[in-house]
């Protein structure tokens, strides 16, 4: 098969659409009879709820209902539920509105239903809530203390989970054999994903045929109907229809079913109205689930020829006030099990804590778990190496998983089934005039300029993901996805797929894929998504899973197309089926090229069925459900350099190299953009993100005057490379690379400019890497 | 989010302003709009009327009257970012002006509503002190010109009375002998100045006849660092005497303190932006 | 967010003790009181509008001294609520006597939630500080004046 699209930088048929502001998003669509909700949030992190008066607002004009977490509950309104449960974890219930108490800044207490935008926020002000304030408590070490107040009753010491992996005896008996050891204490600070587009959700109901429709901004329209449905509105499955049309990002922000479409799915049958709701930025910073939030001890053991022993980690997770969907599986099976990163670990053994506080409730955000280990990984690789005085690439190189030892069994659960560690390293390492670089850095020192050389060499797992492997793992779903493939009879394709694209270009990069393996152009294929009410049941799009899982998906269904087609096309060539190739879009006879039906004849000639193999149904569509094998193990090496000026402590990104190896891949523009955009997160962690909250849960940066995202200006031109190594196990050999960059780069950033400070003898400072930061750092090293 | 109703006028000349001013005393006056709307739309501010002026002829434009520029109130940071003639005559300010927000900010944001405002992060206020600018304000009393020493009072206050508008900003011509320059801090997310240092030097013979230092971002309000611009007088202005004046220049009791930056390192920002903007602003000189 | 600090009145303790306990004289401390009523035993409760620049809001606020030791100290508890946000302000008053003049000490700490906090962080304190400043010159007038 002549490959015409696979691979190729094509630009992308979204695009146009969405660069002339005609992308329809939730908050672009109107219903007649619209009217619109505002949420009135607790600005208390814990509190009592003593009374919600609702006179002064109802009566302000252009109001229609005022509704309380207490009005949801009593007409039967479940708990939204935890998708991913670990034996002997707490379930604290989590209800859309808050009935007794509120449990972080930001939580709902009332909804406003209005007229118009404008008067529902007028109207929220007027809701009188009457709050008891209790203590709370925002830093997860603070609330595993003796005597930090709970948030829930069931978890008096807050503690949802303890949760291990690895071998302890073995790791401790590694530990005392070391002929060094290194400790760090890390903190992986909580993030606020900011997606450009906030979320949204509008909702109706038919009353004649009982029916809702409701389109929200979702990663995942099935998991939110199934979820909603069945779980918590108690309404039958198939009586509700989730659209989920252009979303601008979601970066795991828009997977969790969360209190605000639910809200507005019931109450737009109490009210007969169709109901929108779209969030305000400062909304989105108290509402969206946040990321990361891990506090660490890490520690590594080495021989004396500096191979590593062992590794040890304890982690606190903060879980936030309530358990969003799948908060559970981010800090321990998507993070525990990546430890080993690249290399030859004999033993490891980790240990998490997931906590309770006062705060939002924190669940997956790019990488969700796969950064967090990373940066124990490449900051414990680094430590060691300045213990060690060895070269931070060599000491790595030395401790690479190598080529001949896959498929790897790693001693935290993972196989991982190929990789080429050096391969990355060395091309890196090429790109960055690596041993030009140091003797640079050497005449800068003598100047007093402090350049820093950062190493990340990374592995991850995605494409997730296994069922079976899962649900023995705690998830209450298999992780598979589905691709309806339906030719129409003069031969243009459309395809139903389960995956989701907020950004990540599926309509293109799919749509090459079916152009090449049916031998047909790229504006003949349509790439339909979003709709349950066409689509079949998919889990949607995180983990960067759409190319491994959804893309697979779509082969086995183009698979089973081209076998039937070949079948109707022998008969119509009156050829045995083994004698029928098919090439560029033909069916030939073996070696009689010039007598050939094409894909479009054969699909007229199925709907047709007037000169047809007996036997066969008419018709030419096909259904899929693929349930991948395994995770896809993406890896490679990033290096960046960077300036710290030690007079203000400011820090200036150089240069950024990127090898990154993800089996191959569909489309190289769409890929380039995925790494630049993940990139651009990571080293937002690095120097400039972390949601801050006060000794009362109070969160003080709340908006984008005090968060700092990163922007161009902050960025240097990323150069970007990558080795292939098929992934094995999937049709179509890729693994998905929507999260390597942030995955890789926070610990690249944050090495380089440990690597810069050690002149002065530092030997860590927390992310963000603020100037102030490593400004205190340099002055308390000097006074020393 | 979205603002609390409000009522709007429209005034196409300065009385009539000052008229809709007087008739409505809770009205605030719009002109860029950059930092009242976002006030707004956090309903932090709720004034019941916004009176644009924003129209208004006479209030802009950029005119020299011997020794003097005089720029418009309604000057955008845009034009005074691109002015031939602010090159010219003032180059501190384009200079300044390159640092305000981003371009759409500087499209609409105008000079006069920035001083007016009064920020403790915006840019402007340091450069109007380091060049001892006057504020003409006119209002139901008539008209009155307030030196910058006395224009900030306080965070988001000014010597500004209730019904006075912001018409004109003058400003020294900076000649032969003069050196100027400003240095920013941006905070990471808002832009705005952690801490903003504006200098004007006058040189003669090598020696420094008169500095003035202009702080802004570091206090509730921009500041004069008369310690320093003392220490400068009669001397020359090198590596080692800046530094030996701009050391420990500012205690950080009284600064303004942030998740991002606290007083201690305004302290320590102040000084070497001072240290950084003196030695380019000596190089101008010649 | 913290404040303390100290002021000396030109008159005596007595005085100064007088004008703090009358309601009349504390309803005018501030520009934006519009109303200050007791309510029980030294509490009381009062509207105001308070802000600087731009930025104003409208808030309920109950004011409830304890620990009342005349004419020497005194503790009080502000608990303020408006549409941007919450403010609970717990310290104490200490007036010294000396050579006919009066030395206030005062100190004190608020909790504060909402849009003050999460957007006006950073000018919390020094409005704070302002607010008081402002209101202990007033209280000065007062005095003199009377």
């Amino acid at each position: 098969m002549a490959t015409r699209y696979f691979g190729v930088a094509m630009k992308r048929r979204e695009d146009p659409r969405f660069i002339t502001g005609r992308g329809t998003y939730v908050d672009d669509l109107a219903l007649p009879g619209l009217v619109y909700a505002a949420m009135v949030r607790s600005p208390h992190a814990h509190a009592r709820i003593k009374a919600i008066h609702k006179e002064k607002a109802l009566q302000h004009p252009g109001v229609i209902a005022v509704f309380t977490g207490k009005d949801m509950v009593d007409s039967g309104v479940k708990s939204l539920p935890c998708g991913w449960l670990l034996p002997g974890m707490k379930l604290p219930p989590h209800y859309p509105m808050a009935v007794d108490k509120v449990r972080h800044v930001g939580e709902i207490v009332a909804v406003v239903i209005a007229q118009d935008r404008y008067t529902a926020e007028d109207a929220a002000e007027l809701v009188e809530v009457e709050y008891e304030p209790l203590p709370a408590v925002a830093d997860g070490a603070k609330a595993l203390q003796p005597g930090a107040p709970a948030v829930h009753d069931e978890a008096p010491d807050n503690v949802c989970f303890r949760w291990s992996i690895g071998d302890r005896e073995k790791t401790d008996e590694a530990f005392r054999r070391a002929h060094r050891t290194v400790k760090v204490e890390l903190v992986n600070q909580r993030l606020i994903p900011n997606a450009i587009e906030p979320r949204a959700a509008m909702a109706q109901y038919n009353p004649a045929t009982d029916e809702y429709t409701l389109w929200v901004t979702s990663q995942n329209p099935h998991v939110h109907r199934l979820l909603l449905a069945a779980f918590v509105l108690g309404i039958p499955e198939h009586k509700l229809r989730v659209i989920s049309p252009d979303v601008g990002g979601g970066f795991g922000s828009k997977i969790f079913v969360y209190p605000e479409e639910t809200i507005v799915t019931w109450a737009t049958k109490q009210v007969g109205r169709p109901v929108k709701w779209t969030a305000r930025r400062r909304e989105s910073f108290v509402s969206d689930a946040h990321g990361r939030d891990h506090i660490t001890e890490a520690e590594l053991a080495v021989d004396e020829k500096g191979k590593i022993l062992g590794m040890r980690v304890k982690t606190i997770a903060n879980l936030g006030a309530y358990l969003s969907t799948f908060a559970p599986a981010i800090p321990t099976y998507l993070y525990g099990t990546l430890l080993s990163g690249q290399y030859e670990i004999p033993t490891i053994y980790c240990e998490v804590t997931g906590v309770f506080t006062h705060t939002t409730p924190v669940d997956a955000y790019r990488g969700a778990g796969r950064p967090e280990a990373t940066y124990v990984v490449e900051r414990l690789m680094d430590v060691m190496a300045r213990e060690l005085g060895e070269d931070p690439a060599e000491f790595r190189r030395k401790n690479f998983i190598p080529p001949d030892k896959f498929p790897y069994q790693t001693p935290v659960a993972l196989q991982y089934d190929s990789g080429n560690y050096e391969g990355a390293l060395n091309k890196a390492l090429e790109v960055i005039r690596y041993k030009e670089l140091r003797q640079q850095q050497e005449e800068l020192r003598k100047q007093g300029r402090y350049i820093g050389i950062g190493f990340s060499c990374y592995i991850e797992a995605c494409g997730i993901a296994p069922s079976q492997v899962v649900g023995s793992l705690g998830a209450q779903a298999g992780l598979w996805e589905s691709a309806l493939v339906r030719v129409h009879p003069t031969g243009k394709v459309t395809v139903y797929t389960g995956s989701h694209t907020h950004g990540q270009g599926h309509e293109t990069a799919f749509a090459q894929i079916v152009a090449d393996e049916l031998g047909i152009p790229i504006e003949d294929v349509e790439i339909i998504h979003g709709d349950t009410g066409s689509v079949p049941f998919g889990m949607g799009t995180y983990g960067s899973r759409s190319a491994p899982v959804g893309g697979s998906a779509i082969v086995l269904s183009l698979q089973k197309i081209k076998e039937k087609a070949r079948k109707i096309a022998a008969h119509l060539l009156e050829a045995a089926e083994e004698d029928v190739v098919f090439e560029d879009g033909k069916f030939y006879v073996k070696g009689v090229p010039d007598r050939f039906k094409t894909f479009q004849e054969v699909a007229l000639q199925a709907y047709l069925a007037h000169n047809y193999p007996p036997g066969l149904e008419p018709g030419l569509e096909a259904s899929s459900f693929y349930d991948p094998k395994n995770f896809t193990f993406p890896f490679g090496t990033h290096i960046a350099v960077v300036d710290v000026d030690p007079e203000t402590g400011k820090v200036k990104i150089l240069r950024y190299v990127a090898v990154d190896d993800a089996g191959r891949i569909i489309n190289p523009l769409i890929a380039e953009g995925q790494v630049h955009g993940g990139i651009a997160q990571g080293i937002g962690q690095a120097l400039l993100e972390g949601a801050v909250y006060d000794e009362n849960a109070q969160l003080l940066s709340a908006s984008l005057l005090d968060y700092a995202l990163p922007r161009a200006d902050d960025l240097p031109s990323f150069e970007i490379d990558h080795t292939v190594t098929p992934c094995p196990h999937n049709p179509l050999g890729v693994k998905g690379i929507g999260e390597t960059g942030t995955i890789a780069a926070t610990a690249a950033v944050v090495n380089a400019v440990m690597d810069a400070l050690t002149p002065f003898g530092i030997r860590h400072i927390d992310m963000p890497l603020t100037p102030e930061k490593i400004w205190r750092a340099i002055r308390e090293a000097r006074a020393a | 989010m979205y603002p609390a109703s409000f009522n709007y006028y429209r005034a196409m000349t300065l009385q009539e302003a000052l008229n809709l001013l007087r008739q409505h005393p809770e009205a605030k006056v719009l002109a860029g709009g950059h930092s009242l709307i976002p006030l707004m739309k956090l309903r932090l501010a709720n004034p019941p009327a916004l009176v644009d002026i924003g129209r208004i002829a006479e209030l802009k434009g950029i005119r020299r009257a011997d020794g003097t520029v005089v720029i418009g109130a309604l000057t955008t940071h845009r034009e005074v970012e691109f002015s031939e003639e602010l090159k010219q005559w003032c180059p501190l300010l384009p200079e300044v002006a390159a640092h305000i927000g981003d371009p759409p900010v500087r499209n609409m944001g105008t000079i006069g509503g920035s001083l007016a405002h009064a920020d403790p992060a915006a840019d402007y206020p340091a450069a109007m002190l380091a060049l001892g600018a006057t504020m003409k304000a006119v209002g139901p009393g008539g008209e009155r010109m307030i030196a910058a020493d006395e224009f900030f009072l306080g965070m988001l206050t000014t010597a500004l009375q209730p019904g006075e508008i912001l018409t004109e900003v003058h400003v020294p011509v900076l000649g032969k002998g003069t050196g100027w320059a400003y240095e920013k801090f941006p905070h990471p997310a808002s832009r705005y100045a952690v801490v903003g240092v504006a200098v004007v030097v006058r040189v003669e013979n090598g020696i420094c006849r008169e500095a003035r230092i202009g702080i802004t971002g570091a206090a509730p309000r921009a500041f004069r660092a008369t310690n320093v611009e003392q220490a400068l007088a009669g001397k020359r202005l090198d590596e080692a005497t800046v530094r030996a004046a701009t050391e420990n220049m500012v205690s950080p009791e009284g600064l303004l303190s942030d998740p991002f930056a606290s007083a201690a390192y305004r302290a320590h920002l102040c000084a070497v932006l001072t240290r950084r903007a003196l030695l380019r602003a000596a190089e101008r000189a010649g | 967010m913290r404040l303390k600090g100290s002021y000396r009145f030109q008159t005596t303790i007595d005085r100064v003790w007088g004008a703090l306990m009358n309601p009349q004289v504390i309803a005018r401390l501030l520009p934006g009181v519009e109303r200050l009523e007791p309510i029980g035993n030294d509490v009381y409760e009062a509207e105001m509008r308070l802000g600087i620049g731009p930025i104003s809001g409208r808030y309920k606020a109950r004011i409830t001294l304890s620990e009342i030791d005349p004419p020497n100290h005194y503790r009080i508890r502000i608990q303020a609520q408006g549409p941007q946000g919450t403010v609970d302000a717990r310290g104490t008053i200490d007036l010294t006597a000396d050579n006919g003049e009066t030395v206030m000490h005062y100190e004190g700490e608020a909790t504060v939630t909402g849009l003050l906090m999460s957007m006006g962080a950073r000018l919390l304190e020094p409005t704070a500080q302002m607010l008081v400043n402002q209101g202990l010159k007033n209280l000065e007038a007062q005095l003199t004046s009377s």
